[in-house]
């Protein structure tokens, strides 16, 4: 411990009394091992500079808890910056004094022997800002080494505006790479997770990959649609409501969750989906108003798997869970295939799951992200489920345009316009993290880990979702800029214990009598 | 049948729209279902169904809330098989599906030999809207509008129309509208009605 601060902790002090202004270059990720094996949750950019790593949290400070086993997502993670590395200055009189939350918060006697004053204690970074009193002498640095408690110190950094402005102006794709989709402008929800920059960055596709839209069926004749359907003997999947081949869709709902997926991009029609191509699957078993039977889902999940799907999209649910759902659920997770599920809605008050489950999305498989609806403005959907220990990650699901039968497009509200945005999400990074996608619990574990370990937090929604494996990030959105310029495979995945469902086992004792 | 339509449309979409706005659920309308049940392996786009649904009229599908754990264990006994349902319909407005239409059940039962089959009766007690020409095409419970259609029947149509504007109580069956969407999935059709208020007017 003593050895950890006296690298991080005394050079960063030695820093920030003696320079003014630190560059980039100066400031360096201070590795350090990590009792979860996470990035700060707090990530907000990170970038690869002469060879060294910096980055800053959501709040601009600067990142000093990067564990080496992850240096590998790092540099997936990493934008290369080729122009002069931007200034970072530090407020001379402050600094950040990171703690762990097991081991407990620097003792009250450790800053009045340091001579330093707590300004604020920022929890969820678990850190706390302090300012000295008095002049800092090396006898300031030697009582912070001798509270266990203290796990680094460091500048609080300030960022210069110019660097952050490039950063941003890459959320708004230059003209020559907007997608000339016409309806593209009004997809929010694309630009939300960043995609819009891994298009820039050139991954837009996933041609290898299926992904089995577990619905109303799809209209596999829209136009933004048609190229990107999945086929095998002429057909393009599988109707279990009125057992045919024809999976065509009479309601609209599984179209419109298609085009999040995987609508046509650049092709001068309607919308773009999070992947430009994919092979979307057409699974029908809800009839015209929307509803089905859990039987038949299963019949889809299992056609679809047996069929070679990567990724199942399910935008639907129920009050009751199933035995033979579980089961279906279990055996696409033994096959290694991703089980993405709207965790559903209810006007103007949302549910917990976590204390009423909702299934597919409650089920414990550990295939299975369970998404959250949030808005334009990152608010949640007031009609979202949500659950700390059920639900995994948000994505947009309110105001979503997409395609509609009959070439026509609509914008929708739910947590089912959510789930497609993962799905299609899920495509995309499956298709850049294998050269040969298969199905493989290996691949859909790091697939499936990528999405969750780089969510992006919202504060808001922390404590609504995300807190229990496999979710990764408390209040997690879902974020796709990690895909740029790097490799997206992922290191080693962490182990994570079954996904753990509160109440999931509890059945209604009228229903065993 | 086709000016009603669009006239139920219009109606569903200011209905909608109002519901989104301020309460969500429509005025109550006591009815009776002969139908299927299923109580268990419902599920719904977006999860926006109450897991137990009666099914009639060709198609016509209907949510049931059930209370009671002793109503609850008799619907998870008489999945799939036919039942009666008295209750109150109410509209309220979903996020993905647009009109839930849900009985709050006061009594499930088994289907008895001499019921009713596959079919649905209701008692509308409203103000007929006032049209311009033909029968009132809606009635109006509080600041709910339900739409209606009539029997081919003269005699009550012209009743209907000698009771345009005032208070009433109509019976009647539901039928599966043959222009069937998920927003207009029944048309209540009246057979009978009891205008009690008829000598009011004059």
């Amino acid at each position: 411990m003593i050895g950890r601060i006296a690298i991080a902790g005394a050079v960063l002090l030695a820093q920030l009394f003696f320079c003014d202004v630190l560059h980039a270059e100066k400031f360096r990720i201070a590795a350090k091992p990590s009792k979860n094996k996470r990035l700060a949750p707090e990530l907000d950019v990170l970038r690869e500079c002469n060879g060294k790593l910096t980055g800053f949290c959501k709040c601009g400070k600067p990142v000093i808890d990067v564990p080496p086993e992850s240096k590998q997502t790092l540099k997936a993670m990493a934008l290369t910056v080729d122009e002069n590395p931007p200034p970072v200055t530090s407020r001379p009189m402050r600094l950040l004094l990171s703690y762990d939350a097991q081991s407990g918060k620097p003792a009250a006697e450790t800053l009045e022997a340091a001579h330093l004053r707590a300004v604020d204690d920022y929890q969820k970074g678990q850190f706390l800002v302090v300012e000295p009193i008095q002049t800092v002498s090396a006898q300031t640095v030697d009582v912070l080494m001798s509270d266990d408690a203290v796990v680094h110190a460091a500048p609080d950094y300030v960022l210069r505006l110019p660097d952050s402005k490039n950063v941003r102006m890459m959320d708004t794709p230059t003209d020559s790479d907007t997608p000339t989709d016409p309806l593209y402008g009004r997809l929010w929800g694309m630009k939300n997770i960043n995609a819009n920059r891994v298009w820039n960055s050139g991954h837009r596709t996933a041609p290898n990959i299926v992904v089995a839209v577990i619905d109303t069926g799809v209209d596999y004749n829209h136009p933004d649609l048609k190229n990107n359907m999945w086929t095998k003997n002429g057909s393009h999947g599988f109707d279990f409501f009125d057992d045919d081949s024809q999976p065509m869709d009479e309601q609209g709902h599984g179209t419109h969750c298609a085009g999040t997926i995987a609508g046509e991009g650049n092709n001068n029609v309607g919308v773009v989906g999070v992947c430009w191509k994919a092979q979307i699957m057409a699974m029908r078993f809800l009839g015209p108003d929307g509803s089905g039977a859990t039987s038949d889902a299963v019949k889809c999940i299992d056609w679809a798997v047996a069929n070679g799907a990567h990724v199942l999209s399910n935008s639907w649910a129920g009050p009751d869970n199933s035995v033979e759902l579980n089961a279906a659920i279990s055996r696409a997770e033994a096959k290694g295939v991703l089980f993405v599920a709207a965790a559903g809605n209810t006007v103007n008050s949302g549910n917990n799951n976590d204390a009423r489950p909702f299934y597919p999305a409650s089920c414990p498989n550990q295939n299975i992200i369970s998404v959250a609806a949030i808005d334009v403005n990152n608010a949640i959907g007031t009609f979202s489920h949500y659950g700390v220990r059920s639900v995994d990650i948000g994505a947009p699901g309110v105001g979503i345009v997409s395609c509609m039968p009959n070439n026509r497009y609509a914008e929708l509200d739910g947590t089912s316009m959510a789930c497609p945005h993962v799905a299609g999400a899920a495509a995309l990074i499956w298709a850049k993290a294998f050269a040969n996608p298969a199905q493989s619990p290996a691949q859909m574990t790091q697939v499936r880990d990528l999405i969750l370990h780089n969510a992006r937090p919202l504060s808001i929604a922390a404590n609504r979702w995300g807190q229990a494996a496999p979710a990764r990030v408390p209040g997690g959105v879902l974020d796709l800029s990690f895909m740029i310029n790097g490799s997206s495979s992922p290191s080693t995945p962490t182990p994570v214990g079954p996904r753990f469902v509160e109440r999931r086992a509890v059945v209604d004792p009228i229903k065993l009598r | 049948m086709g000016r009603t339509l669009i006239i139920f449309i219009a109606l569903c979409s200011v209905a909608d729209s109002a519901d989104r706005a301020t309460a969500p659920d429509s005025a109550s309308v006591p009815v009776t279902v002969y139908g299927k049940l299923r109580s268990k392996e419902v599920v719904r786009i977006g999860g926006e169904t109450t897991g137990t649904i009666v099914i009639f009229s060709g198609g016509v599908t209907w949510e049931l809330k059930l209370t009671d754990n002793a109503t609850k264990r008799f619907a998870d006994e008489n999945h799939k098989k036919l039942v009666a349902v008295t209750g109150q319909l109410r509209r309220m407005a979903g996020v993905e599906v647009g009109t839930r239409w849900i009985i709050d059940v006061e009594q499930l039962t088994a289907a008895k030999d001499n019921d009713p089959k596959d079919t649905a009766t209701f008692t509308l007690r409203g103000k007929l809207r006032p049209t311009a020409k033909g029968p009132p095409s809606v009635i109006e419970i509080g600041d709910d509008a339900w739409p209606v259609e009539w029997k081919n029947d003269p005699a009550l149509y012209k009743q209907a129309i000698d009771s345009a504007g005032l208070t009433v109580q109509a019976h009647g069956h539901v039928e599966r509208d043959p222009n069937f969407t998920a927003k207009i999935p029944a048309i209540f059709r009246i057979e009978k009605l009891q205008a009690p208020a008829i000598a009011n007017k004059r």
